[in-house]
């Protein structure tokens, strides 16, 4: 018997949700306890050796008492087990400054990578053979810019060695939107020659390399927010040698978050017609549902819609919301129309004698004419103070989308009612 | 309410003007207008003002409607009214009065309209504000006008053809700057969104900041509570050990004073358990061996005096008590077979009588049955005879009999019938006759009287004649009667054959004749009985002999033993056995008493040998007390006894307080191993008052101190409780998130609609700048004739919110406003820019008087003189007033322009 373990990260308990509905917030924190609490019960079911929490186990340094009590439960269950917790600090929970770390009252079991400095621990079967060594480091401020990795031993013997850190992996696509922080290579982690990789940071599952070594982002454990959207978990790895691992996906029931476009609105004749369209999206989600997460759904509506009033009608929005969301039987439901228009065919008026066909011509002229746009951008912008020209002009031409139409349903007479 | 006008271009021109309490004007009229320039010449306060503003009100209506200044301080109401041409020559007289509200009428021809506060209509798409702003004009309006006027009038010049197709721009920009400053503002204006979100943030960081010292402060609370539960723990532990010491106290002290107490009693009680074998009640003991001594010797001498009362009873049995004592057994049996003997005697007599009684039913009997009586010889022959034999021929000799008496009857009867059956012929022929006259006389008589004694008669003779027939039948009878014989006699030799077989079976013997000739049951009864008194007799007669050998062998044995016994007999063998039962009874009392004589001695010399014992018991019991007595203290045997006794009572005093303990506390060695503990410990468990004192006031203070602590860890637990029903810091954090999020959002939204804004202003700019050229043109135009050439053009800046003029002396273009012109030269960019706007505006429309009031004060004698030369091309298209408190003015006005001067007198005057 090899040596058994869940790996997890990113976990961000008291994450701050950013909802207006108090009880929604709450809801979150509660889900966000629960699905830490499914994954501990994971690991109890299946009766692994330890478990890896490779970073941001929590999400600032401010834990809730509630949280701190949760959190310190969890960890005497699996002590009361003989599950050994190893756990490796993030940029979001970092040692030096985190006051949970220091003043929480950790059982036995577990054990902190206080340090960037790597620490090594070996891990020993029932008869006291060495079954694997896992070396970590964690992170000592929140913006650890260092190469961690490239300071990791490198595995000796015949001892499966295990890589616990929360890094960014440098040149991996999908992980452009993270901070860089202890940014490594591939390179770097392969040099090591440890037979899996414990990653954190990264809030999306990923398996950067399958075999020798495996290399795994777990993603993390509920998703938050429509940015972090799909089915989390864990993942189970079973390291018999060092050549012989197997790592599998475990999705962890919580909540999911899930965004679904719909354009195709230019024929949808009246409300009913709509919500018939939107509930059919339901398919899009069963693979969540069939795990038991509940669903948080974005719906964002697109392009010219017939129903543009109708729709933009705060009444007619709640109540579609609410008969979609029921319809779908799901938690959570937003439907965004900030980005329908008017059915407003805007080829009748370009380069008309007037004045739209005027501002048309303008504002086709400011997709690529810098100097235009930055002529006539606002005096003040309330986004954008301090940003130099480039930015300021990326910050523009954000903002132009659709605005043809909202240009032409404001100056149209009866368009804008 | 509408004017009819048919094609555009129409000019309007006041033909007069009147007043009835307006302003400073009072009652007022005007003389009739000119169509071209009218001058309002006067001195200050002599009512120009007024006339400007009462054109206006003429058009527009009564503004204000409340608190209107032109109402008249000393009258209730205002009025005007004008006369209005238009270019057809249709007068219109338009009469406005105000007073609580406005009122207006309009008057055409017979037609009459209802203005109340409404503008007629030749203005209805000049709006007041641009009307005041273009066509009437003061010296202090005459700069660039209010930004949205000017956007207004902008839209008004840019109408064009699609005009009706869009919103007016300045309404499009307004409502973006209106809904971009709802959301954002760079400065301090207003409270947009974005405000009041950053505030609601500023709030809800107040708030994180107390949540996260809240957070803190429960983390706080739990190190205290976990003090706390320590110093509590710390707490119960001491109140433990006061317990602990005040328990044991209590527990143990009463067992170390009893321990004490037992101590010094057994100390007292001495050596007490030498004398364990003393009984309790020695005194007691000594007296009771005293008494016992007396008791005894008296037992000794009674029982020596029974001892010889029994020796005199063993004397009383004799040699002949002896004798008889020897032949017990057999007297014994004689006494026993004494009531056979009596038996026998009685059944002797008995059967003597039995013999005698049967004897004499035997005799009775038999002179019934046999010839000459009974005698003895016949008893052979009848036990000899068969009973069941006899009774079969009896048997056989009564059927046999009867048969013959039947056949005797039948014979008898067969007789009788021969004898009684024969009739006489005669009867034949009287029966015949009755029968014939009868039925003859039936024939002839008829039914008469006669004729049924006939019938009678007639059935008379038929029966007569069956009755002889009847009697004809009788010739077989003696045929049967001689068969009959025969048979009889059949019968009668059985009959005597039976008979003979009765005699034989009776065995000769003698019955009597009549009984022997007709045997019967009696017979055979008879027989019976005599067969059985014979038997009897002869069983009587063997018990007989029975009984009497019996009683001779009694007879001899009871002799024997009254021989044997020295008696002497009586005859009758009863008394025998009688005496021989008596002194039996006799020698056997006697042996009885010597033999209780004979125990009684025994029993006697045991009593004196145990007596004997006692006695030397007691008188040793009494010397070996006296002797353990001895080394108690005192001088005599009582007070000997006396320390005994105290000895004693304090060493069972010892004894109940162990077992008092033992009771309290089976486990007593435990306790007093516990107690030597501590007192080995020396000092630490001082069993004392004071000591258990000082630990319950201590246990006071700790359960004071507890009760403190306690309270005070409710009170921690229930703030925890309360602390932990506060906002989280990451709920707030959420909505501080969320609203920054909004915060985004809304400055995104407010950038957008600002960049539209801007976008739509730059698209009118271009829009103007392809399309609006002739305004301007016009009014350089016109500025250059005033400016005598110096500056010939006029340009809207980008912002559409200054103008510029082109100088034309050295090219530059000078911004109108920064540039610093004169204040005469900007009066004249302004006013040819309303002039050139006014004209383009009404282009389409309605032609309306141009208004001046003192608009050329600050102009010098060059420019002056060539806007008069401007105003007469002017009014020559117009109407123009022009009002000025200069004389000179007005009349150079009169003289270049042909105006009509139109004199006011100052009120005051």
């Amino acid at each position: 018997m090899g040596f058994r373990f869940v790996h997890m990260a990113d976990v961000h308990l008291d994450t701050p949700f950013s909802s207006r509905d108090e009880g929604l917030r709450k809801d979150l924190r509660d889900k966000q306890r629960q699905s830490f609490e499914n994954a501990i019960k994971f690991a109890l079911s299946e009766n692994v050796d330890a478990i890896l929490i490779a970073g941001d186990l929590f999400d600032n340094d401010m834990l809730s008492f509630a949280t701190e009590k949760f959190l310190q439960k969890q960890m005497e269950i699996l002590d009361q087990k003989g599950i050994e917790v190893f756990y490796a600090p993030g940029n979001h929970d970092p040692f030096g400054d985190s006051y949970c770390l220091e003043g929480l009252k950790w059982p036995k079991n577990v054990h902190i990578f206080k340090k960037s400095t790597p620490e090594s621990y070996t891990v020993h079967d029932d008869c006291g053979k060495p079954v694997s060594v896992i070396v970590g480091a964690g992170h000592e401020g929140s913006r650890e810019g260092r190469n961690i990795v490239s300071e990791f031993p490198k595995a000796e013997g015949s001892v499966p060695y295990i890589g616990l850190i929360h890094a960014f992996v440098a040149g991996v696509s999908g992980t452009g939107e993270y901070d860089r922080y202890a940014p490594c290579s591939m390179e770097d982690l392969a040099s090591k020659d440890y037979s899996y990789w414990a990653l954190g940071h990264i809030h999306s599952r990923m398996e950067l390399n399958r075999f020798k070594p495996t290399i795994v982002y777990p993603g993390n454990l509920m998703g938050r927010n429509f940015g972090e959207e799909g089915i989390k978990g864990i993942y189970e790895v079973e390291i018999n040698d060092i050549d012989d691992i197997k790592a599998v996906f475990h999705p962890i029931p919580s909540v999911c978050f899930t965004t679904i476009s719909v354009g195709n609105l230019k024929e949808v004749k009246d409300l009913s017609a709509l919500e018939s369209l939107l509930v059919k999206c339901g398919d899009k989600f069963s693979d969540m549902r069939s795990i038991g997460s509940e669903i948080f759904l974005r719906i964002i509506l697109k392009g010219q819609c017939p129903l543009y009033d109708d729709i933009l009608n705060e009444e007619n929005m709640d109540y579609l919301t609410e008969t979609i969301r029921e319809a779908l039987k799901i938690k959570y439901l937003e439907i965004n129309a900030e980005n329908i228009t008017r059915k407003i065919d805007l080829d009748e008026y370009r380069g008309g004698p007037h004045i739209l066909g005027t501002v048309l011509s303008i504002i086709d002229k400011l997709k690529y004419d810098d100097d235009l746009l930055l002529k006539l951008s606002p005096r003040d912008l309330a986004i954008g103070r301090g940003l130099d020209d480039d930015e300021k002009v990326k910050y523009l031409r954000s903002l132009l989308e659709g605005i043809d139409s909202e240009c032409a349903s404001r100056m149209i007479k009866g368009a804008s009612k | 309410m509408r004017i009819p006008h048919d094609k555009g271009g129409i000019q309007v021109k006041f033909k007069k003007f009147g007043t009835n309490g307006f302003g400073c004007l009072g009652k007022w009229e005007s003389p009739d207008l000119n169509d071209g320039m009218v001058v309002f010449y006067g001195p200050n306060e002599s009512g120009k003002t007024t006339i400007f503003k009462l054109i206006s009100t003429i058009l527009y209506g009564w503004d204000p409607v409340s608190s209107n200044p032109l109402i008249p301080y000393d009258a209730s109401s205002a009025e005007c009214d004008a006369c209005i041409e238009d270019s057809a020559g249709e007068k219109y007289m338009v009469h406005r009065r105000l007073k609580s509200r406005a009122q207006g009428t309009m008057v055409t021809g017979d037609k009459k309209y209802e203005l109340a506060n409404r503008p007629v209509d030749f203005v209805r798409y000049i709006p007041s504000a641009i009307f005041n702003e273009l066509f009437a004009l003061t010296l202090d309006e005459l700069c660039f006008p209010d930004e949205g006027l000017w956007q207004k009038i902008q839209d008004r010049l840019l109408g064009g053809q699609y005009g009706n197709m869009f919103n007016p721009i300045v309404d499009v920009v307004s409502k973006l700057d209106d809904e971009a400053g709802s959301l954002w503002r760079p400065n301090r204006m207003g409270k947009p969104k974005d405000r009041q979100l950053a505030e609601s943030c500023k709030k809800l960081r107040i708030e994180l900041e107390e949540a996260e010292k809240n957070e803190r402060a429960m983390e706080q609370i739990e190190k205290d509570i976990i003090n706390l539960k320590s110093e509590i723990d710390g707490a119960v532990s001491k109140k433990a050990r006061c317990l602990q010491y005040i328990n044991r106290y209590e527990k143990l002290y009463p067992v170390v004073k009893k321990l004490r107490a037992i101590e010094e009693y057994t100390r007292l009680s001495g050596n007490i358990s030498d004398y364990d074998s003393i009984p309790d009640d020695v005194q007691k003991v000594l007296n009771e061996l005293d008494q016992s001594r007396e008791n005894l010797n008296h037992e000794y001498d009674e029982a020596v005096k029974l001892r010889q009362n029994a020796l005199l009873k063993c004397e009383v049995l004799s040699q002949s008590d002896k004798l008889v004592l020897n032949c017990k057994d057999e007297i014994e049996s004689i006494i026993s077979s004494y009531g056979q003997v009596d038996s026998d005697l009685r059944s002797m007599e008995s059967l003597d009588g039995e013999i005698g009684s049967l004897k004499e039913k035997l005799d009775s009997r038999g002179r019934e049955v046999l010839e000459g009586g009974w005698k003895d010889e016949y008893s052979k022959p009848l036990i000899e005879i068969d009973e069941a034999g006899i009774r079969s021929s009896i048997q056989s000799f009564k059927s046999v009999n009867l048969k013959h008496q039947e056949q005797e009857a039948v014979i008898s009867g067969l007789r009788a019938k021969l004898s009684s059956w024969k009739m006489p012929a005669f009867v034949l022929y009287i029966a015949s006759l009755l029968c014939a006259a009868g039925a003859f006389g039936m024939i002839i008589m008829k039914n008469t009287t006669a004729g049924i004694l006939s019938g009678m008669l007639s059935l008379l003779g038929c029966i007569l004649l069956i009755i002889y027939i009847l009697s004809k039948n009788n010739k077989s009878d003696a045929a049967e009667l001689k068969e009959a014989q025969k048979k009889l006699d059949r019968i009668e030799h059985l009959k005597r054959e039976a008979l003979d077989c009765v005699v034989h079976e009776l065995k000769g013997l003698p019955i009597s004749k009549i009984r022997a000739q007709n045997p019967d049951e009696t017979l055979l009864l008879d027989v019976i009985t005599l067969k059985e008194v014979c038997y009897n007799i002869q069983n009587c007669m063997k018990k007989k002999n029975i009984l009497s050998q019996r009683l001779k062998e009694a007879y001899d044995k009871v002799m024997a033993q009254i021989h044997n016994c020295g008696l002497t007999p009586y005859n009758d063998i009863l008394n025998n056995v009688d005496m021989l039962k008596s002194r039996l009874e006799e020698a056997s009392e006697h042996f009885r008493s010597f033999k209780a004589a004979k125990l009684e001695i025994e029993g006697t010399d045991d009593t004196i040998s145990g007596i004997s014992d006692k006695i030397k018991n007691v008188d040793y019991r009494y010397s070996s007390l006296k002797e353990k007595l001895e080394p108690l203290n005192g001088d005599s045997l009582d007070s000997k006894i006396c320390s005994l006794l105290k000895m004693r009572k304090y060493y069972g005093r010892a004894q109940n307080l162990k077992e008092e303990l033992y009771h309290d506390d089976p486990d007593i060695g435990s306790l007093v191993e516990e107690i030597k503990s501590y007192e080995s410990k020396g000092g630490s468990w001082e069993f004392d008052d004071y000591s258990v004192s000082k630990a319950r006031v201590e246990l006071e203070q700790v359960d004071r101190s507890l009760n403190e602590l306690n309270e005070k860890m409710g009170s921690l637990k229930k703030d925890i409780e309360q602390r932990n029903m506060h906002k989280k810091p990451g709920d707030i954090k959420g909505l501080i998130s969320e609203l920054e999020n909004e915060r985004k959002l809304v400055a995104q939204k407010r950038d957008r609609l600002s960049l539209i804004k801007n976008i739509i202003i730059e698209g009118d700019r271009v829009y103007r700048e392809e399309n609006q050229p002739d305004v301007l043109q016009k009014a350089g135009k016109y500025l250059d004739i005033i400016t005598g050439g110096k500056y010939n053009n006029i340009y809207s800046e980008m912002n559409g919110n200054s103008l510029a003029v082109k100088n034309s002396m050295d090219g530059r273009i000078l911004d109108v406003e920064q540039n610093h012109l004169s204040r005469g030269t900007r009066e004249q960019i302004y006013l040819t820019l309303r002039i050139a706007s006014a004209e383009h505006i009404e282009k389409n429309g309605e032609v309306l008087p141009l208004i001046f009031d003192e608009v050329l004060v600050n102009w010098d004698g060059f420019r002056r003189g060539n806007m008069i030369k401007l105003l007469k091309d002017i009014s020559s298209r117009r109407q123009v007033f022009l009002f000025t408190c200069h004389e000179s003015l007005a009349y150079n006005l009169s003289d270049e322009c042909d105006a009509q001067v139109v004199e006011l007198m100052c009120n005051k005057c």
